[in-house]
């Protein structure tokens, strides 16, 4: 099967955290209008167009620290579309424990007692396996721009690049984050920061964008930072290697028989 | 002295609690007459003699892997991970004796092999305890335990050695994947966990009486048997199974689970039990599982029929997050037995860094009449390991004049892999 006729497309920020929007969308958001928030809605278009994508696999590494103490975990990721995601913990500590996300539905499995847990409402909110990046967020399936709405509030040089900042805000509820700020690369078309805020306006968590690699014609972030605003001294360091892109995924890859292997 | 796969699974939220150590065990009073004729439980006996079988069982499945592991062949997946657990502990574990203070070492090797569609996994531990035996002695199992050997021999009761050393193989297994007929299968062999219900702590769907209440939150432990699983669509499961536990009562069952869009998940099943000097037991339950808002109420229901007695057990339980904290409220009763058998479970769990959660488990056995709170806070990240501190009191009052039990300690486990 040739890549490109793959029906559906899912950007990085579907992978990450950034793991964008969530939820069913109906009408994707608009931005309110004027030449600003054109441009805005342009630098969004142009992010996701850059970093598009059927399928991918990589294998992810999450350092938590906090304080002195830090906290290792790596797993192997496989994601097509943007409602299939399937992650295999591999560090000592979890080894064989699996997530499985069939649209905004997530299930764990944990090998010590061959036990699959349905991850319920309620606890979306919780970090996935200690981190920084909470089961809401790896829930979430869209790209920025069919939720967000986009200004440009100004432009600022952040670690020497030339950078527009955006305003990205949702009058949906069902987001997880209301309110984005993001600093995107002016040449490169990348965010090299986020800030992620509440509906109340209280900066929740950063997210800086420490490393980024060229990958089959696209620019992918690898490293990011994401730092807890309301935790003194904590952070997630979350790192991508081995990337593949637009690789066959089989439906048998996101299943409970998968998850169970 | 009984105890588990410590592997971690989080450091908070929903896999926090899987996470406590083994280390932390309850003083949970052996149960009383009422309990001790609660079906589910079956009363500890002494060890070696009720073991044969399931230690011919479990060569039988060495044998077995010998055979479909030759050397030669190449895994595609192999792991070998030792997770090391050093505790120790202090505390009261009998109502009028003197407080006594232990240390305890354990060493668990879980292996796994994977070659096309075959798995094969391991997971064997040892553990050498003086002084803390005593103070886990009010540990109950569900039923008798199976591969496990302790010097001197004991499972647990009140004659508990001071010092005792185990060895146990927790899981043994091998599974072959396929596909017929579209559906996938798998076919399971050996020694591994088996798990059924949602509940957290009281599961009445769970005919197997694998619930094990060593540790402050029970697991589901490992039982000899084989399993035949059916995956209809991506987010359904079929499984038939037969096991045999270390009480020697056969047990087989049937169990449908499958999730109903992205709210809910729901799961049937039906079973059969037969143990030497007891009618046969015939069972059917339902678990359900629904997201209400912050809210995630779940349910089972089991009715029974053993001779001319049928009775019902229902649980019924929710959990709740709030920011960081998270809590679970969880109630269990039976009804049309003499007695009726009413648990409570509460637990909240305190997210308070990335790194460090605290929790706070409390039972209320009415039974028993016994109350058992316990505090711990885990830290993980603590020179390359997890650190838990815990504090746990019981009182027990249908004791005249009213026992208190504690028990306070430390474990710092460490998993190490070398592939």
């Amino acid at each position: 099967m040739k890549i490109k006729k793959l029906r559906f497309k899912i950007s990085f920020w579907v992978i990450l955290a950034l793991f964008s929007t969530e939820g069913v969308l109906a009408v994707p958001a608009q931005p309110a209008g004027g030449a600003s928030s054109k441009e805005a809605q342009a630098i969004l278009d142009a992010i996701d167009a850059a970093q598009q994508y059927s399928s991918i696999s990589y294998v992810g590494t999450m350092e938590i620290t906090q304080g002195s103490r830090v906290l290792k975990k790596q797993f192997s990721a496989y994601a097509r579309g943007k409602d299939r995601v399937f992650l295999e913990f591999s560090n000592p500590e979890d080894r064989g424990v699996r997530m499985l996300r069939l649209g905004s539905s997530i299930w764990m499995y944990f090998p010590s007692e061959r036990d699959t847990v349905r991850i319920s409402g309620s606890l979306m909110r919780q970090g996935l396996m200690g981190s920084n990046l909470s089961y809401e967020e790896v829930a979430e399936g869209e790209s920025l721009k069919e939720s967000y709405s986009a200004e440009i509030l100004r432009e600022e040089t952040l670690d020497g690049r030339p950078c527009k900042v955006l305003r990205l805000t949702s009058p949906r509820t069902d987001v997880s984050y209301p309110v984005r700020t993001l600093w995107v690369d002016d040449v490169r078309k990348i965010p090299l920061k986020i800030e992620l805020y509440a509906r109340s306006g209280i900066l929740m968590k950063t997210m800086y964008i420490k490393n980024a690699e060229a990958i089959s014609g696209r620019l992918l972030p690898t490293t990011i930072e994401i730092v807890d605003a309301l935790k003194k001294n904590s952070k997630t360091v979350f790192s991508m290697s081995s990337i593949k892109l637009d690789i066959a995924l089989p439906d048998s890859m996101f299943s409970m028989e998968a998850l169970t292997k | 002295m009984p105890w588990k796969n410590t592997k971690t699974t989080d450091g908070s939220g929903p896999g926090a609690y899987n996470a406590v150590s083994s280390r932390v065990r309850l003083f949970r009073t052996r149960r009383a007459s009422a309990a001790d004729a609660d079906p589910r439980v079956a009363v500890c006996h002494p060890y070696p003699a009720r073991h044969a079988f399931a230690q011919v069982f479990g060569a039988a499945v060495l044998g077995a892997l010998a055979l479909l592991a030759p050397p030669q062949v190449l895994a595609q997946s192999a792991s070998l991970v030792l997770t090391t657990t050093t505790g120790l502990a202090a505390g009261l574990s009998a109502p009028g004796a003197s407080a006594s203070a232990g240390f305890d070492e354990e060493l668990v090797l879980n292996g796994h092999f994977q070659t096309g569609a075959l798995r094969l996994s391991a997971l064997v531990s040892t553990s050498f305890s003086t002084g803390l035996a005593s103070l886990g002695r009010w540990s109950v199992f569900s039923s008798g335990q199976t591969l496990r050997w302790s010097w001197p021999a004991w499972t647990s009761g009140p004659t508990a050695p001071d010092t005792l050393a185990t060895v146990e193989i927790q899981e043994l297994a091998a599974a072959l994947s396929g596909t017929l007929a579209q559906t996938g299968f798998r076919i399971e062999l050996g020694k591994f966990p088996l798990k059924w219900g949602v509940g957290k702590a009281f599961r009445p769907s769970d005919i197997f009486r694998t619930m094990d209440y060593a540790s402050l939150i029970p697991t589901s432990k490992g039982l000899p048997a084989a399993r035949v699983a059916l995956f209809p669509t991506s987010l359904s499961r079929f499984e038939a199974v037969a096991s045999i536990d270390g009480d020697s009562a056969l047990t087989a069952g049937a169990r449908y689970l499958t999730a109903i869009g992205d709210t809910a998940a729901l799961a049937a099943s039906a079973g059969w039990r037969r143990q030497t000097g007891a009618a046969d037991e015939y069972s059917g339950s339902f678990e359900g599982q629904v997201d209400v808002g912050a809210f995630t109420p779940y349910t089972e229901l089991s009715v029974r029929a053993s001779g001319s007695t049928t009775y019902a057990i229902a649980m019924l339980g929710s959990s709740l997050t709030v920011g960081d904290a998270s809590a679970w409220i969880e109630g269990e009763s039976s009804f049309g037995l003499s007695t009726m058998d009413a648990r409570l479970f509460l637990l909240g769990t305190w997210k308070v860094s990335e790194l460090t959660s605290i929790s706070v488990p409390l039972f209320w056995f009415d039974d028993a009449r016994v109350l058992s709170a316990s505090a711990l806070a885990q830290l993980q990240g603590t020179l390359g390991g997890r650190l838990d501190l815990y504090a746990t009191g019981n009182w027990l009052f249908a004791a005249a004049p009213a026992g208190f039990l504690w028990k306070l300690g430390a474990s710092w486990t460490r998993s190490l892999s070398t592939y």
